[in-house]
């Protein structure tokens, strides 16, 4: 049943037999030729529905609730992804968006952010002239007896830097060194146990914990890395030397030096040359984190906020204690890093 | 002519040839919906009716019935509310007007149709079905007549070599005998 039953054009393309097979089961040969409503009708439906959409469109808030769908789920998508964004993103956004990596995340939002430090020590207000005092302990070091001649200088420090943020506790390093005068000899490290956070006294100071196997290293002659291998005993030449070495940062030049052992002269030298530091204060004797008795001096870098502290022994000239305060985002001090000077003395035994 | 006689006047002439068309075009099962899409297309007509050809309102018809039915189908198959398979076809046989030799037929038909492009299947159901000429199908599919003539060559002898002409024989003996 075609719409139009005799073709009247080129009915040869056509394949009759296809024709007949397509009229036979044409699936709408069925269908009721009535319409079911009139044109009038459809007109009717048509104006309602048009006039419907113009009162939607005019009213978007007018429209059922099942409509809002898509929007509000855009709007849900962006406001996740941005919550998440910012998320992920906020640990490499410090303050002004430097965008360098996080040292670690926050291991709990219960515990403050940053390692765990060891107590501020307890420097009294600054008195009196520091550049002074600094001359007069130089003096007092100057007037020290050379150390007995021996095979090695014995060092030992108790080191600490901050590391990551996850450290639950404080974990210093001892290092003992042996160095001959060629700077040959040995270095032997042994990681202490975890120190509880928040004092200022470090354990560890006197017996070794048997359970840490120390590391041992031995240097060739020269093979122990000091940026100032050999310290000059005229201060003048000395300032050269830690100024080439460290730049600005003298008081950290100052107290590496006594990794190796400075005899009086060379101990004279070095305290004349950080008498000669700006901004420097005296602190009187204090209590050192090995419970020692010193005299405590400080330089502050005005620009950065960064305070060395300096602890000498009042009677030898000899360092104690050296340590690294920084200041935090809200003006708060932390302890950055500290060296504990334990021991230094000539020996002719070997690990 | 005012628009509302216009608008009759279309109704009347090309209700039975949309509806039609529509139900041509649908998928086994579906066949209920012609009556809707066909009813939506005049809805459409009537609210556009100043862009539409007065004199010739055919093709704007095909168009919006062929670009309706394919939306609607689109819309069942994504939201899986209806097989159109073979299965469906059986349905049919059990709840509509047809028999199951009807099914049968209308089923391999359907499977000879799928071998051929859309624009074949569409060629396919204005020529034989909807009784287009080769005119008034160049104009609604926009193509040349020369190459609707030639497509409908190709089409005629596809269709046959798929169908088989035994199986055609089957069909429709009395028009065998009379060939």
């Amino acid at each position: 049943m075609t719409d139009r039953p005799d073709f009247d054009f080129d009915s040869q393309l056509l394949d009759p037999q296809l024709l007949e097979f397509a009229r036979r089961f044409d699936p709408a040969r069925h269908l009721p030729d009535a319409p079911p409503v009139s044109a009038e009708q459809i007109r009717r439906n048509a104006e309602r529905r048009e006039a419907h959409e113009r009162e939607w469109r005019a009213n978007p808030l007018s429209r059922p609730l099942h409509h809002f769908w898509l929007p509000a789920v855009c709007v849900a998508g962006i406001l996740v992804l941005t919550v998440v964004g910012v998320a992920v993103l906020r640990p490499y956004l410090g303050p002004g968006l430097t965008g360098s990596p996080p040292t670690s995340p926050s291991p709990s939002p219960s515990r403050p952010a940053g390692p765990a430090r060891p107590a501020l020590l307890d420097l009294p207000a600054p008195n009196g002239a520091a550049k002074q005092m600094l001359e007069d302990l130089a003096d007092v070091a100057a007037k020290q007896t050379p150390r007995t001649p021996a095979m090695f200088i014995y060092v030992r420090r108790q080191v600490w830097v901050a590391g990551p943020a996850t450290e639950p506790a404080v974990v210093a390093t001892d290092v003992q060194t042996w160095l001959r005068g060629d700077l040959s000899g040995y270095e032997q490290k042994t990681t202490l146990p975890p120190q509880p956070a928040g004092v200022h006294t470090a354990q560890w100071t006197q017996q070794l914990p048997a359970e840490n196997r120390p590391t041992l290293q031995t240097h060739a002659p020269g093979g122990y890395a000091h940026p100032i291998p050999s310290p000059s005993l005229q201060a003048g030449l000395l300032a050269a030397q830690i100024g080439k070495a460290y730049g600005y940062h003298v008081a950290a030049g100052v107290a590496d030096l006594f990794q190796l052992g400075l005899e009086p002269a060379q101990r004279e030298a070095a305290l004349q040359v950080f008498a000669a530091v700006t901004n420097l204060a005296h602190h009187g004797r204090v209590k050192d984190r090995a419970s020692r008795t010193g005299i405590a001096f400080t330089s502050t870098d005005p620009g950065t906020g960064v305070r060395e502290v300096l602890i000498f022994h009042p009677d030898t000239g000899e360092l104690l204690d050296y340590e690294k305060w920084v200041s935090g985002p809200d003006g708060e001090i932390f302890v950055d890093a500290y060296t504990l000077y334990l021991d230094i003395r000539t020996t002719n035994s070997r690990p | 002519m005012d628009e509302d006689t216009w608008h009759s006047q279309v109704f009347t002439q090309h209700w039975q040839i949309v509806r039609r068309l529509v139900a041509r075009r649908l998928p086994y099962g579906l066949a209920d919906l012609a009556d809707d899409i066909t009813q939506e297309v005049f809805m459409i007509a009537w609210v556009r009716r100043a862009r539409i050809d007065h004199d010739n309102p055919f093709p704007w018809l095909y168009h919006t019935a062929v670009n309706l039915l394919r939306n609607r189908v689109r819309r069942m198959r994504t939201a899986q509310r209806y097989t159109i398979s073979a299965e469906a076809a059986w349905d049919t046989v059990a709840h509509g007007p047809f028999g199951k030799r009807d099914v049968e037929v209308s089923v391999d038909l359907n499977h000879a149709l799928t071998a051929l492009s859309r624009t074949e299947r569409e060629l396919y159901l204005l020529a034989y079905l909807d009784g287009k000429n080769s005119g008034e199908i160049a104009q609604l599919l926009r193509l040349k007549p020369a190459a609707v003539r030639k497509r409908l060559e190709r089409l005629r002898s596809r269709l046959r070599a798929r169908l088989g002409q035994d199986y055609l024989d089957s069909i429709c003996p009395t028009f065998t005998e009379t060939r």
